[in-house]
């Protein structure tokens, strides 16, 4: 298992490297960059601050020079300096990180908290009238895209009952930037983000468990005498919950393309609306360090999911 | 014209073991470690072993959809080991195979006359017309009706599938067919039509069999000269009548005096071999055998046994009879 | 094995000669597609929504692009604009109904695209397996890690017109990699079917294994993929246009029109702004799941 971890951590090198090669040519072969727009024309000679500026960021040296002195830099730790924001990438991390985390893990909690009980009490009673009901319901909200039932949250819970913000990660005023603080900006989003991938757990979790509640030795667990309830929850409760678990791996790329979508929408200064706000200005540091943290989440992720498979799963060995 | 139809020389096919972080290949493992024997016209080889002994594996390499890793496949004094693209394509006209599951060896999304139309498409045989017409009699000749080239694979039964999947390796007029456990899917009334439909296709069509089956009835029924193989290697190579008379090698003799005899010749004592099948990734040095054999001497633990003819058309490798 | 194999295995020969027409496995199939309540509605419910948006001149006169100055930002107001006016004195519905021709043509023209490509290079790389398989993947991966949005960007500010057709080529060029994996995993599974097997042994060549032997079989799983791809295409133009990333504002689809209700204004007092998108996208998203999940059930009875 430590062997294959380690091949996999060692992949993952070359595959960041060429992203970060991409993703430098990309942003070097649109038109115009991060100074190009901030010109004021009160200044006596624009064009002037412009190649200034540039020279100063070392923009006008040829491109592989420049991609040799960023990978240096941020092989070293070093993610350079904002463009426009004119602070170190890293210190703009930070607090994206954090309040994307919180987004993370406040989602993907609602998600298990609601998903998988109801999963579990459709399969207890499948065909039922409680099964069909709730079946059909999550379908319709995993049926509706997270943007528009952030549109009916806002209009909810933000705009008539004013119960939770719609805008930024943190408020104002006494009591700002609390966990408190942190928790009630993160609600509507992160709310917009569990409902729809809910469904998918529960309907996971629903199929999962009648799945194995038809195999052999779950009948064998009745027959010699167990309870439901004992049957239910050691013997196919237990074996259910493989297929699910592995979900939670793969979920990290929904969540960070969920994020970016509704951080825009939220104005959530989280690592989505940092990557948006730095693709508008074309801030490349920001682009460069916020796309390779996307990436290895994305990758991490992935691997998870494989480990948690083989840890849940002891038929598994990776090697 | 060459003596025989196929020879296999020194036939291997090792499959590579990785581990590490780098996939270093750490090991093989030796599903065919030098299988040699010849196959004359008009002959049914039968080849039996316990699963994974590499049978399956010698015949997949025979109709090339498994590359060996080393050795030789020479079939009418062509060697076709290394036969790629065009000339192997031209080349599998000789050689077809019959395939063990009815339910997995036909595409169930294609009509009957589809797939047994295909191999004349392929090899630009036969107009459209004249491919439906050889379609209608290629299922009356395995015993099936013309009409039923309309139906598709789900409507029929299994025995009724092993026909297609027989009329199917007939199509291109092949001088050999490997079949792999062709009957061993089917129930034991079934076992004997379809017995009986490839000994009555073998003396119209004048074709040859590798008959791969670890059921020693079937493979006694069947065969002219059987082979016996263990753990990637021919053990035992004779007539029919002459192996199962006269067994040479201790694994034959323990592998016969496990079938049930059906008169009561009583003159067998059953031999129960000690242990289990080596992994064939760690074959046992020497003779593959000696860690199970009775009659085990020094020599089996060191040296392999050379494949030798014993008696005339009767070859083994066994340490008990070299000189 | 599949009950609907083992129970119709053996009909008597006078029985087979009776039956006039042979119902080949996909024909079956579709059959059982029809019988599914849900599956029909939604295909119907569909089948309207494109009829609608193709037959927008007959539905409304108004044309998209026409502002209507004397009537900017007006409500509901029958018969002149059913669905109000926005601040340029565009009729909502206009917009509606023909950025429904927007999104529809993004995706199924995407679908088709994305679908080729997936069961081109999927089907290379489960057959072929090997460097091949590992070359594909790598690039898999690397689009499934790429950040796409970036790609988009870039893509508009080179190409001085922003037009549907360039967003159709964007998303072509970077929503292929999930299908593909998925793709590849099918054909990988068929690579050891005896069938496949046995057509290599007859001489059929990688083409015609890919394309005859393979791609029947995985038909099912397909459609299933192929009509969620139509559905998130129709997710994705929409995210694009809330971000910002979509074709100009000018240019009539859903996700633009939906966009207006980022203003917390429009969003609390005009519904008639953005609920019409909003229902539409979902509507059009929940048939193509119902959909998907009647193909699923009718190509795999197995299946619960």
């Amino acid at each position: 298992m430590v062997t294959y971890i380690t091949r996999r951590l060692l992949g993952m090198i070359p595959m960041l490297f060429a992203i970060s090669v991409f993703v430098f040519l990309l942003m070097h072969m649109a038109p115009g960059n991060a100074f190009t727009a901030i010109l004021d024309p009160r200044l006596k000679d624009p064009e002037q601050l412009q190649k200034a500026l540039e020279q100063a960021a070392g923009l006008d040296r040829p491109l592989p020079w420049q991609y040799w002195h960023w990978l240096q830099q941020f092989v070293t730790g070093n993610m350079g300096n904002s463009f426009t924001l004119h602070r170190p990438v890293a210190e703009l991390l930070g607090p994206a990180l954090e309040n994307t985390l919180m987004l993370a893990v406040l989602a993907e909690a609602m998600i298990i908290v609601l998903g998988i009980p109801i999963g579990i009490w459709q399969a207890r009673k499948p065909y039922s009238a409680f099964d069909y009901a709730s079946s059909t319901a999550l379908f319709v909200v995993y049926s509706t895209p997270y943007y528009i039932l952030a549109f009916f949250l806002i209009y909810f819970f933000a705009i008539e009952l004013q119960w939770f913000p719609a805008q930024n990660a943190v408020g104002t005023g006494p009591g700002a930037g609390s966990l408190v603080d942190h928790l009630h900006h993160a609600i509507l989003p992160a709310l917009s983000l569990a409902l729809s991938s809910f469904a998918v757990y529960s309907r996971f979790t629903r199929a999962s468990m009648l799945d194995v509640g038809r195999l052999d030795y779950v009948r064998t667990a009745y027959a010699k005498g167990l309870s439901e309830n004992r049957v239910f929850f050691k013997h196919v409760f237990r074996n259910a919950m493989i297929p699910v678990v592995t979900q939670f791996g793969f979920d990290i790329g929904n969540l960070v393309a969920g994020a970016v979508i509704l951080e825009g929408l939220f104005s959530y200064q989280g690592m989505g609306y940092l990557f948006l706000q730095a693709v508008y200005n074309r801030d490349y540091p920001v682009i460069m360090a916020t796309t390779l943290i996307f990436a290895v989440a994305i990758l991490i992720g992935n691997l998870v999911a494989d480990v948690l498979y083989a840890v849940v799963d002891p038929r598994i060995r990776y090697n | 014209m060459s003596e025989f139809l196929l020879e296999v020389v020194d036939l291997k096919k090792y499959f590579p073991i990785t581990a590490g972080v780098f996939r270093r290949t750490i090991g093989h493992v030796k599903a065919v470690d030098g299988v040699s024997f010849k196959l004359r016209h008009g002959e049914t080889l039968g080849l039996v072993g316990e699963s994974g002994c590499g049978k399956s594996t010698t015949g997949r390499m025979i109709v090339r959809i498994l590359q060996p890793t080393q050795g030789r496949i020479v079939f009418e004094g062509h060697d076709i080991t290394n036969l790629r693209g065009r000339r192997l394509r031209d080349m599998r006209r000789q050689f077809q195979m019959v395939f063990q599951d009815p339910f997995a060896s036909l595409n169930p999304k294609m009509a009957v006359g589809d797939i047994l139309a295909e191999p004349l498409v392929i090899h630009r045989i036969a107009s459209r017309r004249e491919a439906d017409q050889r379609v209608c009699e290629l299922l009356e000749t395995v015993g099936l009706r013309a009409e039923d080239r309309l139906r598709y694979p789900h409507e029929f039964s299994g025995g009724q599938r092993q026909r297609i999947g027989i009329a199917r390796a007939l199509a291109l007029n092949p001088k050999l067919i490997v079949a792999d456990e062709a009957v061993s899917a089917l129930d034991v009334s079934m076992q004997a039509q379809i017995l009986n439909l490839l000994t009555e296709l073998k003396r119209t069509f004048r074709l040859s069999y590798i008959f791969i089956s670890h059921n020693l009835a079937v493979v006694r029924h069947i065969s002219d000269r059987v082979g016996v193989m263990y753990l990637g290697q021919l053990v035992e190579l004779a007539g029919k009548a002459d192996l199962f008379n006269n067994p040479l090698h201790p694994y034959t003799e323990a592998l016969l005096s496990a079938v049930p005899a059906p008169k009561r010749e009583g003159r067998r004592q059953r031999i129960i071999l000690q242990g289990d099948v080596p992994s064939p990734s760690n074959p046992p040095q020497g003779c593959p055998f000696h860690p199970r054999c009775p009659k085990v001497m020094d020599p089996c633990r060191s040296q392999r046994p050379s494949w030798r003819e014993v008696r005339a058309g009767h070859w083994t490798a066994c340490h008990l009879y070299e000189q | 094995m599949p009950a609907h194999l083992t129970s119709s295995a053996t009909p008597s020969p006078a029985a087979v000669s009776r039956r006039r027409t042979v119902k080949s496995p996909t024909r079956l199939a579709l059959e059982r597609f029809l019988r599914n309540r849900a599956a029909v509605g939604s295909l119907v419910v569909l089948c309207l929504i494109v009829l609608a948006s193709l037959c927008a001149p007959l539905l409304t006169h108004w044309d998209p692009s026409y502002q209507d100055l004397m009537n900017t930002d007006s409500p509901p107001v029958w018969p002149a604009h059913p669905l109000g006016t926005d601040a340029n004195g565009i009729d909502y519905l206009a917009r509606d109904l023909y950025g429904g021709r927007v999104d529809f043509l993004i995706g199924f023209v995407d679908m088709a695209v994305i679908m080729l490509i997936s069961i081109v290079l999927g089907g290379l790389a489960g057959f072929y397996g090997g460097w091949v398989d590992a070359v594909i993947m790598r690039i898999v991966d690397f689009m499934m890690n790429f950040p796409f949005l970036l790609l988009i960007i870039v893509l508009q500010s080179l190409v001085p017109a922003n037009t549907v057709w360039l967003l159709i080529l964007v998303i072509a060029a970077t929503g292929w990699a999930n299908i593909t994996r998925f793709m590849r995993g099918l054909f990988l599974n068929l690579r050891e079917a005896e069938y496949v097997l046995a057509a290599r042994i007859v001489g059929a060549g990688a083409w015609r294994i890919i394309l005859r032997h393979m791609l029947p079989n995985v038909l099912g799983p397909l459609m299933v993929q192929a009509t969620l791809l139509v559905a998130n295409l129709i997710f994705t133009e929409a995210a694009l246009a809330i971000l910002g990333f979509d074709v100009p504002v000018t240019v009539p689809t859903w996700g633009n029109v939906l966009k207006g209700a980022q203003d917390f204004f429009v969003l609390q007092s005009e519904p008639w702004a953005w609920l019409p998108p909003a229902g539409l996208i979902f509507l059009t998203i929940l048939c193509m799941n119902f959909i998907s999940d009647g193909l699923r059930d009718a190509f795999d009875p197995c299946f619960d």
